[in-house]
């Protein structure tokens, strides 16, 4: 019984805490320009151009949303195709179509890995289209 | 000038040269052009609305870049590489502060001007001894308001009439009496202006004929003017002088078509 009393505290200490902390499931995308939503496809963006985009992630865990002070970062995987740079609001970035082409956007929360989006640039129409 | 589309701040056109139609004259472009000529050169540059923003964002200066190199080459001023539209970028260190998005269109005619008059010409008068000032810019069909300074190459038919005298602007002087050609080309295109060097005496007039502005490519030819003068070349050799490139050297080169008698004149 002595024994017994401090496991069940511990555990139900690390159920409390769990339970603080937002679990993610997804990250909620949405273009400035208004042209086009986020979708399964992935990001997107025109070679050449910029498009701004605000992001905020959604939390499963029905008891802990995320805050603002959770670091959300974007991360290319192929800078020489798309470009995630962030701008001038913690939530706000801005997808650069550096060439055309298709890549992968790593998200991360708190140094956390936490996803991977599909990203697309797609070409411009060439002269005489 | 134009807002930047995050709407933090403002973009600046600036010149790329005397043969910027944004900048003509010599004057600084009045608002951000609507598009920019392909192979035209410029500059920009960018001014928050709140410089405080720039203490807040822990950063001392902001420079552009492009959206993608293969439109904008850089970084010293920028050339337009590629027709389409494209974005430059505001960068604060790593972060956008704004971004601006313009057209990129290939010029379809070279329009010339008399500056004195602010005339379209096609035709110049300068005497034994003086020179001609002429505006050279690209146009487009499409777009009014085009910016960017393509470089431009200018080749007088008969150096021994007419010679092309600075590399700064584009001077026209007169070197003894008769008529010649001069060529002006941009890029793939080219147009041409009839030079009538008279005899000296006290005025320089640019002749104007309304209409000015050509989409040809160079392939004006078959008309004689009113006064019936040939404007064939008499010498063997052109001179050509390169405006707005890397390259300005002055060239004299044997030009062995110059038996032909092409006269320029109104070429419409």
């Amino acid at each position: 019984m002595r024994r017994t009393i401090p496991l069940l505290t511990i555990i139900l200490v690390g159920l409390v805490a769990s339970a603080c902390k937002p679990h993610y499931d997804g990250l909620e995308i949405r273009y400035l320009d208004g042209i086009g939503v986020f979708d399964t496809a992935g990001l997107e963006v025109v070679e050449g151009q910029a498009r701004a985009l605000e992001v905020e992630p959604i939390s499963d865990n029905p008891h802990e949303d995320y805050e603002n002070f959770d670091l959300v970062e974007l991360v290319s995987l192929s800078p020489t195709v798309l470009t995630v740079a962030p701008s001038t609001d913690v939530d706000r970035f801005v997808l650069i179509g550096v060439a055309a082409g298709t890549t992968a956007v790593e998200v991360r929360i708190n140094d956390d890995k936490v996803d991977i989006l599909d990203a697309r640039v797609v070409a411009q129409p060439t002269e005489g289209q | 000038m134009a807002a930047g589309e995050l709407g933090n701040g403002t973009f600046e056109y600036g010149c790329g040269g005397v043969t910027d139609p944004a900048c003509r004259a010599g004057a600084s472009a009045a608002s951000f052009p609507g598009c920019l000529a392909l192979g035209g050169y410029f500059d920009v540059t960018y001014t928050l609305v709140d410089l405080d923003e720039l203490d807040d964002l822990g950063q001392a200066f902001i420079y552009i870049q492009p959206a993608s190199p293969s439109y904008f080459g850089g970084p010293d001023v920028f050339l337009a590489r590629r027709v389409g539209r494209a974005a430059f970028i505001a960068y604060a260190d790593d972060i956008v502060v704004d971004y601006l998005h313009i057209e990129i269109v290939a010029p379809d005619g070279i329009t010339l001007v008399d500056p004195g008059a602010g005339e379209l010409i096609d035709r110049v008068e300068v005497e034994v001894g003086s020179t001609a000032t002429i505006e050279a810019y690209a146009s487009s069909m499409g777009c009014a308001s085009l910016a960017g300074a393509v470089p431009t190459t200018l080749t007088s038919a008969d150096p021994t009439i007419a010679m092309v005298s600075d590399l700064t602007a584009l001077q026209i002087a007169g070197q003894r009496e008769g008529t010649t050609t001069l060529t002006v080309q941009m890029g793939d295109l080219s147009r041409e202006l009839q030079i009538v060097v008279v005899p000296a005496t006290g005025t320089t007039t640019a002749e104007t004929d309304g209409t000015g502005t050509d989409s040809d490519s160079g392939s004006e030819s078959g008309s004689t003017d009113a006064t019936g003068t040939s404007t064939g070349s008499s010498g063997d050799e052109t001179t050509t002088i390169t405006i707005g490139d890397t390259d300005t050297d002055t060239d004299t080169d044997t030009d062995t078509s110059s038996s032909s008698s092409s006269s320029s004149g109104t070429g419409e």
